[in-house]
């Protein structure tokens, strides 16, 4: 079983349901309580500057160990909403990235999965 | 029981119980809630200050991506905004098909919310049950649209593409056995006892104080208030479409669970009217070359209540837009609901009000 903590940082919100579709039909993923028990982070949203502290504290505690995976258009480089994004930051965010505007549920699943066999190999 | 001891419980920012990111730092003594402070504004991301920057295509792009959930709602008022700025008319199947597409998007949004609040209580079986029913308005929205959620559909005085009659036979025949779900479901749901122990008088807001919030859509009219963009200031197709506001009269979270799914019931039928008559004839529309001089403003009923578009042209681009969302959970209404409330109950009152950040926070 997969675990996944998504992480929010102003996204519209239609990515977030989507990976709440993905998760719902996958018998292999799940939600996790907590981000330092999931085997994913999921990144959603142009990491707006509100945002950006909470987010960098839970990657600077958990990159070493749980993988980042960036979903959707906005998080990967602030479309629509200007900068912003992983792309913006100061500094390279290790992981992978799921473009789409929002991505579908199965190519969230497939993108998740591929992301923890990468991390396991 | 006595007072216990008391601490601070910190939920959020980022919390898989809610869509959005927003954080409440509780003060719990014993079992209860002594205070809540609530932090918001992680959703800031600029939208009305940056539509002016852009071309009018790429504005109806951003428009339709303010909110996920309420994406066509966005997208109508904004539509609306720009026909009465510039007189155009929008045809009867145009304005048909609109009805059509903001009702699946409330069907999936509603269904989803309540479905969030099932599995909150524990409910597992029946939020699955109603997740079946959202994956089916979700792909009635790809019907529509081509996307299963933010449909890219509506252009100013009509529509970016047709419903064929193929798909519409198809959701002619979907629609009564959707129906006949969810009126079951509701039916299996409304005496259930375990049910109404966990929420029937938790997080109440009164009418009073919903008033006093001037709150919006299912918040306002699950505590009583007859508050509907469709009916107080009618638009696209909803004037001849006999169509009447759902209240529920408790203000707790039973009351606006019940609400959810008895407004996304009122939708199916106004879908199957919309559909049944469906006008022939022009649907498309067109993004206007240049905005004239002058000032416009539109609404629509969202998923979560009222959206205003006010736009100002200056001849040729969008001088000045702004947007008005429906009131959220804000300091003073967390207050209010949670004051006192049972720990145990804190997420699920919550997750009851559906806060919609991305909507609250363009």
């Amino acid at each position: 079983m997969i675990k996944v903590f998504r992480i929010n940082t102003g996204s519209c919100g239609g990515c977030d349901v989507e990976i709440a579709a993905a998760i719902e039909s996958s018998t292999d993923l799940a939600w996790a309580e907590t981000p330092e028990s999931a085997d994913a982070l999921l990144l959603t949203g142009p990491i707006t500057a509100s945002s950006q502290p909470a987010f960098q504290a839970l990657y600077d505690a958990l990159h070493h160990r749980v993988p980042l995976l960036a979903v959707g258009r906005c998080a990967i480089d602030g479309h629509p909403f200007g900068r912003g994004g992983v792309a913006a930051q100061a500094q390279e965010f290790a992981g992978r990235r799921l473009d789409g505007c929002a991505p579908t549920p199965s190519a969230i699943a497939e993108a998740i999965r591929q992301l923890v066999v990468e991390q396991t190999l | 029981m006595g007072e216990g001891v008391t601490y601070s419980l910190v939920l959020g920012p980022f919390h898989p119980a809610w869509r959005g990111p927003q954080r409440f730092d509780l003060r719990v003594s014993g079992e209860r809630i002594a205070d809540v402070e609530y932090h918001d504004g992680f959703n800031e991301r600029g939208c009305a200050e940056r539509l002016p920057r852009l071309d009018l295509p790429q504005a109806l792009h951003l428009v339709t991506r303010v909110c996920g959930t309420c994406s066509f709602a966005h997208s109508l008022a904004f539509c609306q905004a720009i026909e009465q700025l510039c007189n155009l008319e929008v045809s009867e199947r145009a304005q048909a098909l609109r009805v059509v597409t903001a009702e699946f998007e409330r069907i999936a949004s509603h269904t989803r919310a309540a479905a969030a609040l099932l599995h909150t209580l524990g409910m597992d079986s029946y939020a699955s049950d109603l997740r079946h029913l959202r994956e089916q308005a979700q792909q009635a929205l790809q019907a529509l649209s081509g996307a299963r959620i933010i449909p890219d559909l509506c252009l100013p005085g009509g529509l970016r593409r047709d419903l064929t009659q193929r798909d519409r036979e198809t959701l002619l025949v979907a629609l009564p056995k959707l129906n006949r779900s969810l009126f079951r479901f509701i039916d299996r749901l409304i005496d259930h006892r375990p049910l109404l122990a966990r929420t029937v008088e938790v997080g109440v807001l009164t009418r009073a104080a919903a008033e006093q919030f001037g709150v919006h859509g299912p918040l306002a009219r699950a505590s009583g208030i007859q508050r509907d963009t469709r009916t107080d200031a009618p638009y696209a197709a909803y004037a001849r479409l006999n169509f009447k506001p759902i209240t529920q009269d408790g203000g707790d979270v039973y009351a606006r669970l019940m609400l959810l799914l008895l407004e996304a019931y009122e939708s199916i039928k106004l879908i199957e009217a919309a559909l049944a008559e469906l006008p022939a004839g022009e649907w498309r529309g067109e993004m206007p070359e240049a905005l004239p001089k002058g000032q416009a403003s539109a609404t629509a009923e969202g998923p979560h209540g009222l959206i205003r578009y006010t736009l100002e042209g200056d001849g040729e681009r969008l001088k000045h837009v702004r947007i008005d969302t429906p009131r959220q959970l804000d300091r003073l209404l967390t207050r209010t609901l949670l004051a006192q409330a049972m720990l145990d109950n804190v997420v699920a009152i919550i997750v009851s009000t559906d806060p919609c950040l991305a909507c609250a926070e363009h």
